[in-house]
């Protein structure tokens, strides 16, 4: 474990004295699903998985989300990194230039998996640098939810499907009456500060635009600048909820339950939340808005397993087992999310509610991206866009400059 | 005539006696209203469901008392281990850093020795360099020394964070003491550690509690090596467990300030018994002199 | 030090004391320290397997970085700021609650007043959130009183964020001055205060002539901790606003986060890091200069 020359006697004594990676047949599975589940059906997953292959355990390490990313970085560097990782697809790039991912090519096509790699959502598969890193265990396309309510209280009669359609009702339901707004744009620093990824990057997709030319960073195009002018006009309109520079990602969402926006862009699996939480909305789900695409920003679960593990056929056995269509279906249930093995598709379009039929539909029909997971650098690029958008928000830039400043940043970023 | 006079004055004083103490409850209570008036939000949102949040216009008092969060937090196992393991750590780290700290303070309040600028240097060093930075090279000591994922691990962590406020506070306690006090108890024939045990911690009393106190919550509230340095959950101290109900797909708001509410419940009773301590410690300066 | 005092020195008792406390925290940290200051003299720690020794380039890269100096701008208003609120509000609540009172009411108030220190960063931080919020009740509260006639977005605002920073700072950090100065203040020999009365002395002529000058050793050891700390507190600040909006509150510790757990650039992380070291041991120096003179 000769790692690093640098810290070389402490690491790899440590290594050794640790029995965590060292046992065969133990496989640790670092993931942040079980914090966000509230059923125990992880823990029930993998009772399951060690009753059909006794010669394996899983260890289940549950972080909260905020800090796997870091987790999984610090663990690695000392040399503790669990086998398999539950990963989000941003962090690709980054992570394979650190040495953390083992490339999955070769157990894709292994015989006896349960499941076709062309049976997969195709968005984490994609090669960068020549090789698959990541497969998804579940899927969430990017989706509008809609306050009807309030939608019909502005004195329209169906969700808006354009971007004029979208601006304008958001500027009546503002002006429904104080504290009420057309939609929440959470683009506050705090952390993980990611706002614009969640809203931004939605309406661009819909837009037909990028901002990536494979890993460069491609930001001040015509089309970023119109998706960027759209946000402006709709705050000068006053469309979106004040305060957009503090707003987080998890007041947005509640501001929304409780009924205070028409509004929320945001991955589909929040739907159950919203149902779950305020049965008495006038709740319906719509794709975002389109300015003449129809392509939606895609996000899942992914799984990828450590380049440092010893014991990666066991974890590839358990990865394999979580892609199986009848687990997949199970696993998607849980999450309240579409699976990432499409073969599951059938068993979760059974008793799936409406809104869950109408991300299935977009799942079919759109095309999906994602383009963070090229970036050598996402989370602090989206930071970056955050903080620029702030000051557009704000009056200080116009969207032109906006652009440009966040392509400069990232070009200096990505050095 | 003057013996009226007298008597005029003392009435007068001691009504300009009950008026300062009736100004003195006057500002605390206001002052006390103001400052835990944020405590009384997050008490309030522990009892609201979310919605009742994030509803306009904002209220303290819920509609209705909502106990699904703490339902939740107390129904769960989990959660007693992580107040468990929060109290067990905080408990152990406050005793060993009272100890080692008292003793080594002792050490510099009251010799001068060779090498001792330099030795405090290095003890207020360690406090200097940002935890975020030591996290990496850190977390590969505590597993160099088998110590990883073991409340071990994290009391000895804690204990290098609050042995330098133990050293230099304790230290500035011992300072405020006399030193004829130890010079009269030498001459009566004890021995330094009998001078620090009998005499100046009976005097010192208030400081280790003001010590404990911050020790203790210190190890109570950290969170970014508790993280690192566990990953079972039966290790997870209560940061730990209240940072898991931040998720990805939203905030458990009820249950997180919920949990924060029953878990600080034990240590305000703690807080309050050892004040009669510092009581204690009063009486106990008294004899001095 | 009286020479009687120095009799009952046999030379080694001084380091038996220090003994424990010494061992654990060289044991401990010493070697993080020294990896800390080794990092930030190479490129690509601990990204790198092997990462090349550039020397001081580090050093000289930051130092030409504008973030850099805003950051450094921004934690000296921070640390006076926060450091100035936790000894105004601490030490003025300490007086008060040690006023001559009921037992338990001072009991009472003591216990209520200490709430603020014992919840985790996050919980404050989300807390104040909520609070400040543009629809939050500081806002509504405000608008009540008819002291803002629009709602004020707190902590998004460029020119308000590090005030309201400031504000989270002050209130999550008094407690620990007001108790150990509370301590502090038990120590202090009744007769002091009753010679001062018999001179007539009034309230703040015995605060400024004897808590203080007896105080001294407490105060000074409880600011420097304090100010070292404030200097490089974290989760705090990242947590209630993150650095933003923009960099307007960014402070060295979340630069030091940012370049580390965020970019990946370790060996940048730590170099900021170690300029934190230099600057605190600074003050330290002139704290233990100062208390030299003194004995």
């Amino acid at each position: 474990m000769n790692k690093f020359r640098l810290s070389a006697w402490t690491f790899a004594a440590a290594t050794a004295l640790t029995p965590f990676t060292t046992q065969a047949g133990q496989i640790e599975w670092l993931q942040w699903f079980a914090a966000e589940d509230t059923s125990g059906y992880y823990d029930q997953l993998v009772a399951d998985f060690e009753a059909a292959h006794p010669d394996i355990t899983v260890k289940l390490v549950t972080q909260p989300f905020g800090k796997v990313r870091e987790s999984i970085v610090t663990d690695n560097a000392i040399g503790v990194g669990s086998d398999v990782l539950g990963l989000n697809m941003p962090w690709t790039k980054e992570f394979l230039d650190i040495g953390i991912l083992e490339p999955l090519d070769e157990y894709l096509t292994r015989e006896g998996n349960s499941f076709a790699a062309g049976d997969l959502v195709e968005a984490p598969l994609g090669k960068i640098e020549g090789h698959t890193w990541m497969v998804p265990l579940n899927a969430f396309p990017f989706v509008m939810h809609v306050n009807m309510g309030l939608v019909r209280q502005a004195g329209f009669e169906a969700p808006p499907t354009t971007w004029e359609e979208f601006a304008e009702q958001a500027k009546a339901i503002s002006a429904l009456e104080d504290g009420i707004s057309g939609i929440g744009m959470p683009f506050s620093s705090q952390p993980p500060s990611n706002g614009p990824i969640l809203t931004f990057l939605p309406l661009l997709y819909a837009n037909g635009g990028r901002i990536m030319d494979g890993s460069t960073p491609d930001f001040d195009n015509p089309k970023v600048v119109e998706t960027l002018q759209l946000l402006k006009d709709m705050q000068d309109e006053g469309g979106i909820a004040p305060g957009a520079a503090s707003r987080t990602g998890g007041v947005d969402l509640e501001e929304f339950i409780a009924g205070r926006t028409g509004f929320l862009i945001s991955p589909g699996v929040h739907s159950s939340a919203i149902t779950g939480r305020n049965a008495e909305l006038d709740y319906t789900l719509v794709r975002v808005p389109s300015n003449g695409e129809q392509a939606y920003r895609v996000h899942g679960w992914e799984l990828g397993i450590s380049a440092s593990s010893d014991n990666k056929d066991d974890a590839w056995t358990f990865v394999n087992y979580l892609l199986s269509p009848e687990v997949n279906a199970q696993a998607a249930q849980a999450a309240n999310a579409l699976p990432g093995n499409l073969k599951a598709l059938d068993v979760v379009r059974e008793g799936a509610d409406p809104t869950l039929i109408k991300q299935i539909d977009i799942l079919e029909g759109d095309t999906p991206v994602e383009e963070m997971r090229q970036s050598p650098k996402a989370a602090g690029s989206w930071a970056v866009m955050t903080e620029e958008i702030q000051a557009m928000l704000r009056g200080d830039k116009t969207p032109e400059e906006t652009a440009a400043a966040v392509q400069a940043r990232w070009l200096e970023l990505a050095q | 005539m003057a013996s009226t006079g007298i008597q005029a004055r003392m009435i007068n004083e001691e009504r300009q006696q009950r008026w300062r103490r009736f100004g003195i409850y006057a500002a605390l209570t206001i002052v006390t209203i103001i400052l835990v008036f944020p405590i009384l939000w997050m008490i309030s949102v522990s009892l609201k469901p979310t919605t009742e949040t994030f509803s306009l216009p904002p209220r303290l008092l819920p509609e209705e008392f909502h106990w699904g969060g703490y339902a939740k937090v107390l129904s769960d196992p989990k959660f007693r281990t992580f107040l468990i393991n929060s109290y067990i750590v905080g408990l152990a780290v406050t005793f060993l850093s009272l100890v080692i700290g008292t003793l080594a303070a002792f050490g510099f309040s009251r010799y001068r020795f060779f090498g001792d600028r330099v030795a405090k240097l290095f003890v207020i060093t360690t406090q200097m360099v940002p935890t975020i930075t030591l996290l990496i090279p850190y977390f590969g000591v505590i597993v160099f020394l088998g110590l990883y994922d073991t409340l071990w691990g994290l009391i000895l962590t804690y204990l290098t964070f609050a042995l330098p406020y133990s050293i230099v506070m304790m230290n500035g306690y011992l300072d405020t003491i006399p030193k004829d006090f130890d010079e009269a108890a030498t001459i009566d024939g004890c021995s330094p550690l009998g001078v620090l045990v009998r005499v100046l911690l009976p005097v010192a009393v208030p400081g280790i509690i003001s010590t404990a106190v911050y020790t203790f919550l210190l190890a109570w509230n950290e969170f970014l090596f508790a993280l690192a340095l566990t990953r079972s959950m039966e290790m997870r101290t209560v940061p730990v467990g209240i940072s898991m109900m931040v998720g990805e797909f939203g905030l458990k708001w009820d249950e997180m300030m919920a949990f924060s509410v029953i878990g600080s419940l034990p240590v305000l009773v703690l807080f309050m018994l050892v004040q009669r301590f510092v009581v204690g410690g009063l009486s106990a300066g008294g004899v001095k002199g | 030090m009286t020479s009687m005092f120095r009799h009952m020195t046999t030379r080694g008792t001084p380091y038996l004391f220090l003994l424990p406390g010494l061992v654990i925290l060289g044991a401990l940290l010493s070697v993080p320290l020294y990896k800390v200051v080794e990092y930030s003299l190479y490129d690509n720690v601990i990204v790198e397997r092997e990462p090349t020794f550039v020397g001081l380039d580090n050093y000289a890269n930051l130092l030409s970085d504008s973030g850099f100096w805003s950051a450094g701008l921004n934690t000296i208003v921070f640390t006076v700021g926060s450091v100035l609120g936790h000894m105004v509000v601490g030490i003025g609540l300490a007086l008060l609650v040690n006023a001559d009172i009921a037992p338990r009411a001072r009991t009472f108030f003591r216990s209520m007043l200490i709430l603020p220190w014992i919840f985790t960063a996050v919980v404050v931080a989300l807390n104040w959130q909520l609070l400040l919020n543009p629809f939050g009740l500081v806002n509504y509260v405000l608008q009540w009183l008819g002291l803002v006639s629009e709602p004020l977005d707190w902590l998004g605002n460029p020119d308000l964020a590090m005030w309201s920073l400031l504000l989270i700072s002050t209130w999550r950090g008094y407690p620990f001055i007001m108790v150990s100065f509370l301590s502090g203040l038990q120590t202090v020999p009744k007769e002091l205060y009753e010679a001062a009365e018999i001179d007539g002395a009034g309230f703040w002529h015995k605060f400024w002539h004897v808590t203080l000058p007896q105080l001294k050793p407490v105060i000074f050891g409880v600011a420097l901790l304090d100010l070292i700390w404030t200097f490089q507190l974290f989760p705090l600040v990242w947590l209630s606003t993150g650095g933003g909006p923009g960099r307007a509150t960014e402070v060295l510790s979340t630069l030091t986060f940012r370049l580390g757990f965020v970019d990946f650039q370790f060996a940048q992380a730590a170099t900021v890091a170690v300029s934190i070291l230099i600057i605190s041991a600074a003050f330290t120096l002139l704290y233990l200069r100062n208390e030299a003179r003194r004995l």
